[in-house]
């Protein structure tokens, strides 16, 4: 190994320490990612493990009795069963067709986790199927984006509307940043939204970005708004949000893309109509998608 | 001589050279990832009170730490078919997502984690005990090992890091040390603490590391 590598990985070993512990700064992001690419690294883990372990046995001392430390609490035994009906809607998801559908679970008691999605949704039925085939970029990504929606996607909430001068900042981000990428939609397949053309553009250096629609139907904001999902599969095998937004107009609008976690390297951007505020758990279907 | 039983397969790890003593049942995780539905409301029982009790010390708020339990369990089951008894345990691998998790909810809502007791727990019932499912568990047990034998200035740096949640700068504020001071302790101590994991993923110093 030479000297090259060495610093390599010593520089990697404490991003990553970084990162397990909470520490890493947004700047820091974009070396990590690059001494990953670069070093082919099998073991993002270990450190973030390292980290839970550690946290583990230091909740375990401080839950012995002779720590004299207060103890921690049980699970609440309503969260428990909650989690349990979504877990199990999931699992039969995950088995595939064959498994026996059955509608998605109620949420029998009040909850500030809001799921949405009607049986048919959750079972998959109302969910478009790429026309381009699993072969092609567009459609392997939103085949895999419609899969991973499937299970439950794990987001956090945004609220994203669109702002005024957004065509200019729009402009200016595609001039001035060096690394933009443009991804056109792919031909949408929902009902509704077959005419929806437009772009993706997105600076991974600024963590910017802009989505372009022409001919997306106007949303009624007191009803149903309009969510994007970034996929990340670098970051996580879940969408990352990239906040709510409305449609005011079938003419082109202009959409600031507003990740609330850092976006490492996006393959693909996916719109779904959701109750306002959006969601953090969604089970689609997908309306309009961009892929690498 | 170490007791193989179902739901340790750190033990069943540690183990690896003596063959004769694994068993084929499944692990929870496995039967989660086989589409063993019943295997859900297990995991939870096994596995709820902990991860509850990390995403708590974490979100003061009742209902965040509500919304990232959930959260967690479903990243947990979405990931179920990734999990390889071979490499880590159980408990490594729920905790694993749990703590990157929650670290996400803590960026997203650009809040550090509760940096106090939990005293203030709105009457949730109180858990008296150690769960065996993690008192029982070889890699937290050689965590614990390592952390005992560490220097017990640098063994707080890492509490009040990865257990107490403060940020490096809050650390050095609070123990007077410089802030690089307090990145290198953390850093080194995650260093020590994944190369002796790792040495126990060989199997050859395992059994010496638990003594």
């Amino acid at each position: 190994m030479n000297a090259s590598n060495v610093r390599d990985n010593d520089r990697l070993a404490e991003l990553l320490a970084d990162e397990a512990s909470a520490a890493l700064e947004a700047g820091d992001l974009p070396e990590l990612n690059g001494l990953l690419d670069r070093t082919a690294s099998a073991h993002r883990d270990d450190f973030m493990r390292a980290a839970a372990l550690a946290q583990v046995a230091f909740l375990q001392q401080a839950r012995r009795p002779a720590s004299g430390q207060p103890s921690a609490s049980r699970m609440p035994p309503g969260l428990k069963e909650r989690i349990a009906s979504q877990g199990e809607a999931a699992v039969l998801r995950q088995r595939g067709p064959s498994a026996v559908r059955r509608p998605a679970p109620a949420v029998s008691t009040p909850s500030p986790v809001r799921t949405i999605g009607t049986a048919t949704q959750a079972s998959g039925a109302g969910r478009p199927r790429p026309s381009t085939g699993r072969n092609s970029p567009a459609g392997y990504a939103g085949w895999a984006l419609a899969a991973m929606l499937a299970v439950a996607l794990v987001v956090v909430r945004n609220e994203g509307p669109s702002a005024p001068g957004s065509a200019a900042a729009r402009a200016s981000l595609v001039d001035e940043a060096t690394d933009v990428v443009t991804l056109p939609w792919a031909v949408p397949t929902a009902e509704g939204y077959r005419g929806v053309t437009g772009d993706v553009v997105w600076s991974q250096s600024k963590q910017q970005g802009y989505l372009r629609l022409a001919n997306m139907p106007v949303n009624d904001p007191a009803r149903v708004q309009y969510q994007l999902w970034i996929v990340d599969p670098d970051r996580d095998k879940h969408p990352v949000d990239g906040g709510v937004f409305n449609v005011s107009s079938t003419g082109e609008v202009i959409i600031p893309i507003q990740a609330k976690l850092p976006i490492r390297s996006p393959k693909a951007f996916a719109i779904t109509a959701e109750q306002p505020g959006g969601v953090v758990v969604s089970a689609g279907p997908l309306l309009v998608v961009a892929a690498s | 001589m170490m007791t193989v039983a179902e739901n340790k397969p750190a033990t069943r790890r540690l183990s690896q050279g003596s063959t004769t003593r694994l068993t084929t049942t499944q692990s929870i995780l496995e039967r989660v990832a086989a589409g063993d539905t019943s295997a859900v409301s297990e995991c939870l029982d096994r596995y709820g009170d902990l991860v509850w009790s990390l995403a708590r010390r974490y979100l003061r708020n009742a209902s965040d730490a509500e919304d990232a339990v959930q959260d967690i369990f479903i990243d947990i089951w979405g990931s179920s078919g990734r999990y390889d008894r071979n490499i880590a345990s159980e408990v490594a691998f729920i905790s694993t997502i749990a703590r990157r998790r929650l670290i996400d909810k803590i960026r997203a809502a650009e809040r550090r984690p509760l940096m106090d007791s939990l005293d203030d727990d709105e009457g949730a019932p109180i858990d008296p005990g150690i769960p065996a499912t993690v008192e029982d568990d070889t890699e937290v047990a050689i965590v614990e090992r390592v952390l005992g034998a560490m220097d017990p200035e640098h063994q707080k740096v890492l509490s009040m890091s990865l257990y107490e949640g403060y940020s490096h700068s809050e650390i050095a504020e609070r123990l007077s040390l410089p802030l690089g001071t307090v990145k290198t302790r953390v850093r080194r101590g995650l260093i020590h603490i994944r190369e002796q994991l790792n040495i126990s993923t060989t199997g050859d110093s395992a059994e010496e590391l638990l003594g």
